[in-house]
């Protein structure tokens, strides 16, 4: 498959970060119930050293004008600010909040745990990304596209 | 020295470096920013819009024929009427990302098991959930989905979650997830003391 052969690599990648966010302790219900309560700092140190690091290094490459591997040059972080940012944000820490999950740490924890709960929330993950769109054109209908990231 | 790699938990720093490394690989090596909100989203968009075109359907004027779509290693500027806040729109790398993540836990949790010796279970426990929710059956299954559709569907309104807003967004400067990053964890954090207390724990 043509497909196969042109993947792989994000394969790779994903499986390199669904094996750090299983390592760091990101797929356990109780490190962030813990963490939210401020008794345990896992997680603060995963993401706080990530963020330092990553400040650094885009500020590197966006001063650098390295292209990347694939040619053309490297696509930095363009996130639209838009009306939905941040009630997003809030029903997405209430989902988080009940259950300990993010799109990313309830993959890796499937494939960790193989638990009946990772599908459970996993199916609706995939329902409310459905719903959303339907929900966008029906109410919403702002313009929340730019360029890149 | 397994033990060290494979059960204990990684120090939190190291963990968090590795992150890094791996963002600004990802970005150096095949162009891409790392954000998994958006791998669903995408992998949602590209089977409805499979099924959707079993059916008879009249093009809308006001969307491209196949919203969101479009295959390519560049950028893309488009109009996307499904609302995703903007990031090269090519599918077909996120739905591997996203297979990826779960076989990365697979290795993880096969290894954890094979040199920590317990054995693999698989059922509906769900550790640290368990003990605090004391929830069974129809209750925790409906308390799971209704988590995650809150969770799917907050990211793509938002345009990112944990991955892309806080260790992309977020150092990245960008205003969105320097609004969402304090937003989400500052509810994570109240709800989780609301339901502690509601809970009695």
């Amino acid at each position: 498959m043509k497909s196969v052969k042109r993947y792989w690599t994000f394969v790779l990648f994903g499986a390199v970060f669904g094996f750090i966010l299983s390592r760091a302790g990101a797929t356990r219900y109780d490190v962030i119930h813990e963490m939210f309560i401020f008794s345990n700092f896992q997680l603060i140190w995963v993401i706080g050293a990530a963020v330092a690091l990553n400040m650094i290094a885009f500020q590197l490459l966006a001063r650098s004008r390295w292209s990347s591997a694939n040619g053309g040059s490297i696509q930095l972080p363009n996130r639209v600010l838009h009306p939905g940012t941040f009630p997003g944000a809030l029903l997405f820490g209430v989902g988080w909040a009940l259950t300990g999950i993010c799109p990313g740490t309830v993959m890796a924890q499937l494939g960790e745990s193989g638990g009946g709960s990772s599908l459970v929330m996993i199916a609706g993950i995939f329902t409310g990304a459905w719903i959303y769109p339907k929900v966008h054109r029906r109410f919403f209908g702002w313009q929340a596209t730019g360029c890149g990231g | 020295m397994a033990e060290s790699i494979f059960v204990n938990l990684w120090p939190g720093w190291l963990a968090g470096a590795a992150i890094s490394a791996l963002v600004v690989s990802m970005l150096a090596a095949r162009n891409r920013l790392l954000s998994v909100s958006f791998c669903y989203a995408f992998l949602v968009d590209r089977v409805t819009d499979r099924l959707d075109r079993l059916k008879p359907q009249p093009v809308h004027p006001e969307m491209p024929a196949i919203p969101g779509m479009s295959v390519t290693d560049a950028p893309v500027s488009n109009p996307n009427p499904s609302g995703d806040a903007g990031i090269a729109l090519d599918t077909h790398w996120s739905t591997a990302f996203l297979l990826g993540i779960l076989l990365g836990g697979l290795f993880s949790g096969v290894m954890f098991r094979w040199v920590g010796g317990s054995s693999l279970a698989f059922s509906m426990a769900y550790p640290g959930f368990d003990e605090i929710w004391k929830l069974s059956g129809a209750a925790k299954t409906a308390l799971l989905f209704g988590g995650g559709i809150l969770v799917g569907f907050g990211t793509r309104m938002s345009g990112g979650c944990t991955s892309g807003h806080a260790i992309v967004g977020f150092p990245a400067m960008q205003k969105a997830s320097w609004i969402a990053m304090p937003t989400f964890f500052g509810v994570g954090i109240a709800v989780t003391f609301l339901v502690r207390y509601l809970l009695g724990v």
